[in-house]
């Protein structure tokens, strides 16, 4: 597991450092920081591996091999364990106030912040958590193949009118997952033969095992 | 195979040798003014991409002037004119930085609510008042009076 700053974080550091906001962006880090170490603690419990942990001035991003392919109740259980931890963080923040280590309306600025993060990992857009729970739900009903592309498309569809819409911050952010998109649409069937060589591997692990 | 991942992080030599390369920039620059830094609201994740906050509720934020730099809102909430971050409080006086450049004091105050680096956002209370608080604003180290900055 390694952890890989990119510049832009380092950029925002400075700029926050500048802008004698530290403080707040530290606390936004730390709230991203947690969100990621539970999703990553989690895998590491179901046995996944995990690889680089990128640190990016809009949040974190744990790789984590074959998270996809897995089961469909580990992987909602990886995605919720980083999502619940948003959840916690409303009575933590309610907490820090009453102990009178921040002001009301600092303490109100923070619940926002904590609900935008989590509303904006639930969009629906791969690969974030909200469109990896989609392709969840997708694969319940339908094959993975069908799913995948359909979370891919959608995902695409989504992040263009987002792009389109968004602030200049959004934008980059859409941009990079645009990117991130294109790439994904391209390696689909080699997607595809991961999953199925995968499936076929943890069939035979089970049988083993017993 | 399952195998158990071991963490590599940073240099920590070369993580120190750049937290204090950025401090000294900062300090340099705080004396020199090189660098505008862009406004926070602008950079700062999360904040706008939803909306959270109501500009509209509090754009009636207006003070009366009453002699000198005195003025009241007829109330006795002192309201944050812009968005901003709070750079110092004492017991009666609160600075704010406000995202337009401007520099706000506002002064005479009964009671202080917020505390120093915290994000306060156009509106916010700031502490209250009995019958008039003291504004003092700069822009660039220009004095700029209430009426100035609610043109900015």
């Amino acid at each position: 597991m390694k952890l890989h700053f990119s510049f832009l974080w380092l950029l925002f550091l400075i700029l926050s450092l500048f802008s004698h906001a530290l403080k707040v962006y530290l606390i936004i880090f730390l709230m991203l920081f947690i969100h990621e170490m539970a999703h990553v603690l989690m895998a590491l419990k179901l046995g996944y591996q995990v690889g680089v942990i990128h640190v990016y001035p809009f949040g974190f991003s744990a790789q984590i091999y074959h998270l996809d392919h897995g089961q469909v109740f580990e992987i909602l259980l990886i995605l919720f364990a980083g999502l619940g931890m948003h959840l916690l963080f409303f009575p933590l923040i309610e907490f820090v106030y009453r102990w009178d280590m921040i002001s009301f309306g600092f303490r109100d600025y923070l619940m926002q912040i904590n609900a935008a993060i989590l509303l904006f990992n639930l969009l629906p857009l791969y690969p974030m958590d909200g469109g990896r729970i989609f392709l969840c739900i997708l694969r319940f009903i339908f094959s993975y193949d069908f799913s995948r592309k359909v979370v891919l498309f959608f995902s695409l569809i989504f992040s263009i009118l987002l792009f389109i819409i968004g602030m200049w911050n959004m934008k980059i952010i859409m941009l990079f997952l645009m990117f991130l998109l294109i790439n994904e649409i391209r390696r689909n069937g080699e997607d595809l033969v991961e999953f199925s060589y995968r499936q076929r591997n943890h069939f035979k692990l089970d049988k083993n095992h017993v | 195979m399952k195998k158990k991942s071991k963490a590599n992080f940073v240099n920590p030599f070369i993580f120190l040798l750049f937290c204090i390369a950025l401090f000294l920039g900062f300090k340099i620059n705080e004396k020199q003014n090189w660098i505008q830094i862009p406004a926070i609201g602008t950079w700062l994740p999360y904040e706008n991409w939803f909306q959270f906050y109501d500009h509209e509720v509090s754009a009636s934020i207006e003070y009366h002037h009453l002699v000198d730099d005195m003025y009241t809102n007829g109330t006795n909430s002192c309201a944050s004119l812009f968005d901003g971050i709070v750079l110092k409080t004492d017991e009666e006086s609160v600075t704010v930085l406000h995202d337009n450049g401007v520099l706000g004091v506002y002064a005479q105050l009964e009671d202080v609510v917020v505390k120093g680096d915290e994000r306060v956002l156009k509106g916010q209370s700031l502490g209250a008042f009995k019958d008039s608080l003291k504004l003092e604003f700069k822009k660039d180290d220009q004095k700029l009076s209430y009426e100035e900055v609610v043109k900015l």
